[in-house]
């Protein structure tokens, strides 16, 4: 094996050759400093009883590979920016803990914008032996609710190891959760692994989420015992299900303690011991918070026609819903991509070329319509946005682009409007 | 929301300079990690909005490099562990990093993909001490790890780059 002098050098030769454009690339000070002049640095956060807290959380965080480092909703949607004032208002702090023999679940916080409901929960191992729990679905007095499109996703094939070791490392006996819900369901479909008892389901939205009074939240966690070793595996092969590369394990994301259940090619290597029903008591508040819309209706530009069904942002996120038709022959990819850029900054995006300045998103769906003979008649897609801090915009620019090139001459202001 | 009150000019030019002197190198680590160039775009954005928010909390204890790492690493997992990068983009290759003319050698390629596949940990270990120079200590401070950690992650991850350095085959990860 070389020495350490000659793999820096070859390691140093090989990342600076495959990043050499890095140099070359338009620097980003431009529209740091345009964010930066928005928000004013924050002399002093967090008090200094709660600074050692979140000091200590890190340092074990660190030493056992906890993977949550922000405990309270607030901080996670807004990845760690100082919420608006108006949002830290409608949080409610629950504190709420249930146990059965093998799963504590605590409902630390909960928050209602009016629309979607976001909690944060706690679920630990007290068992002392090594165990994966899986989140099988959560109601609200008795519905079936309905995930954002970016949460952890909902049947049980997504599993958390707590307790037990990888490669002689500790995993965490507790982690943090937070789902956001966005309706209630109705579950269309429910996909059955044909190897291993986990469950997948296909859910559609019912009804929008109302205020409430006193509600019950209850969630159903089930509660597995490993009959095998664990394995880690990259995070691409766990996006993979690559299972099948190692025999009579259990293939799991280190960093995070997670299976991909649905994947496992044998249903012996977990044996199900608890399916546990939590029950929480909850309020949802009537609220009103900041909100911009766009029209729905149609807006044309040279490439195609925008259906619109429903442009909505708020501080803690947004939806933008539609559909395009009478496409160009220079538009038609079902690849295509969107970003979206607040009127403010469209035109330094348009001059830098810069994607970093668009409204960041939470997730992304979109899906091509043909004829039988696959010509395209439309494109319909649906994006989520993720909170922001920042001012809500006056209106946005849709600028579409697809592997080929990206369509700045072609973009599509909508204006927005208080609601 | 609240008011928007002035910043601070002294600040601002602090950003300024810190932007201008580490913005391409704190690229290449979140290049690294994120395997794709507008993801590290946006990690290293992030990175300084924070280091700017912090600014006036920052005692110095750090050279202001290592402080940005710390802050630019912690940013990248956070967005590695997103719902977003989970489940919209499991992709990773180089291509997704912004191209150079002429291309890169395939010896240099093929080792940057693998340094790129390697686990956080690993990829930490092997940016801080073999790419940016960091002894174990530093890099122990930077991680809030310990020194054996650090030496065992960087013993481990040159086995797992064993055949690239080497120029032999049968990767093992």
């Amino acid at each position: 094996m070389t020495d350490d002098r000659q793999i820096m050098e070859q390691v140093r030769m090989a990342v600076d050759d495959c990043t050499r454009a890095v140099d070359a690339a338009p620097s980003l000070l431009a529209p740091i400093l345009q964010k930066a002049k928005g928000e004013p640095p924050v002399k002093k956060k967090i008090s200094t009883a709660l600074a050692l807290a979140c000091a200590l959380v890190l340092i074990a965080a660190s030493a056992l590979a906890v993977t949550a480092l922000q405990p309270d909703v607030l901080s996670w949607l807004f990845r760690g920016e100082e919420a608006p004032a108006e949002m830290q208002a409608l949080v409610q702090h629950n504190n709420d803990l249930q146990q059965t023999k093998n799963a504590a679940l605590t409902l630390t916080q909960t928050f209602f914008d009016g629309e979607t409901l976001t909690m944060g929960f706690t679920l630990k191992n007290p068992t002392g032996k090594p165990l994966v729990y899986t989140v099988h679905h959560a109601k609200l007095n008795g519905m079936p609710l309905l995930a954002g499109t970016a949460q952890l996703p909902y049947g049980n094939y997504t599993g958390q190891a707590l307790g037990g070791q990888v490669e002689g490392a500790a995993l965490p006996t507790e982690d943090t959760f937070f789902v956001s819900f966005i309706a209630t369901s109705d579950t269309t479909e429910e996909w059955k692994s044909e190897v291993s008892e986990s469950s997948m389901f296909h859910s559609v939205a019912k009804d929008p989420l109302q205020p409430l009074e006193n509600a019950t939240l209850s969630i159903r966690v089930d509660v597995f015992e490993p009959l095998a070793e664990y394995i880690p595996v990259s995070l691409s092969e766990y996006n993979a299900g690559e299972c099948d590369i190692v025999t009579d394990k259990l293939p799991i994301l280190a960093d995070e303690g997670l299976l991909n259940m649905a994947s496992l090619p044998r249903p012996s290597r977990l044996k199900k011991i608890e399916s546990a029903e939590f029950f929480f008591p909850i309020v949802m508040k009537e609220t009103k918070i900041t909100t911009v819309a766009a029209a729905p209706g149609e807006y044309k530009n040279d490439l195609y026609t925008l259906h619109l069904d429903r442009f909505t942002l708020t501080p803690t996120g947004g939806l933008l819903e539609g559909r395009i038709t009478d496409l160009s022959p220079a538009f038609i990819s079902s690849e295509s991509f969107l970003s979206v850029f607040p009127e403010d900054v469209f035109e330094q995006a348009l001059e830098t070329k810069d994607h970093a300045l668009s409204l960041h998103l939470a997730s992304y769906s979109s899906g091509m319509s043909t004829t039988p003979d696959l010509q395209p008649t439309d494109f319909h897609f649906s994006v989520d946005f993720r909170p922001n801090a920042g001012e809500l915009p006056r209106g946005v620019y849709l600028v579409w682009l697809d592997d080929h090139q990206t369509y700045w001459d072609s973009a599509l202001y909508l204006p927005l409007l208080p609601q | 929301m609240g008011t928007i009150q002035a910043p601070d000019q002294a600040l601002t030019e602090k950003l300024e300079q810190l932007v201008l002197q580490y913005e391409k190198d704190l690229l290449r680590i979140c290049c690294l990690y994120l395997r794709d160039w507008e993801m590290a775009k946006d990690a290293v954005q992030e990175t300084f909005l924070k280091a700017y928010k912090n600014l006036p909390a920052f005692r110095g204890d750090s050279n202001e490099k290592t402080w940005l790492i710390r802050i630019a690493l912690n940013q990248c997992r956070d967005m590695r562990r997103s719902a977003w990068h989970r489940y919209i983009d499991p992709r990773m290759d180089v291509d997704k990093l912004p191209l150079a003319s002429p291309p890169p050698s395939d010896d240099h390629l093929s080792l940057t993909m693998a340094i790129m596949k390697l686990k956080p940990k690993y990829l930490e270990a092997v940016t801080l001490y073999f790419y940016e120079g960091y002894t174990m200590k530093e890099i122990a401070s930077i991680l809030r790890i310990s020194e054996a950690a650090v030496s065992q992650r960087i013993q481990k991850a040159k086995q797992k780059l064993k055949a690239e350095l080497e120029g032999g085959e049968g990767n093992d990860r």
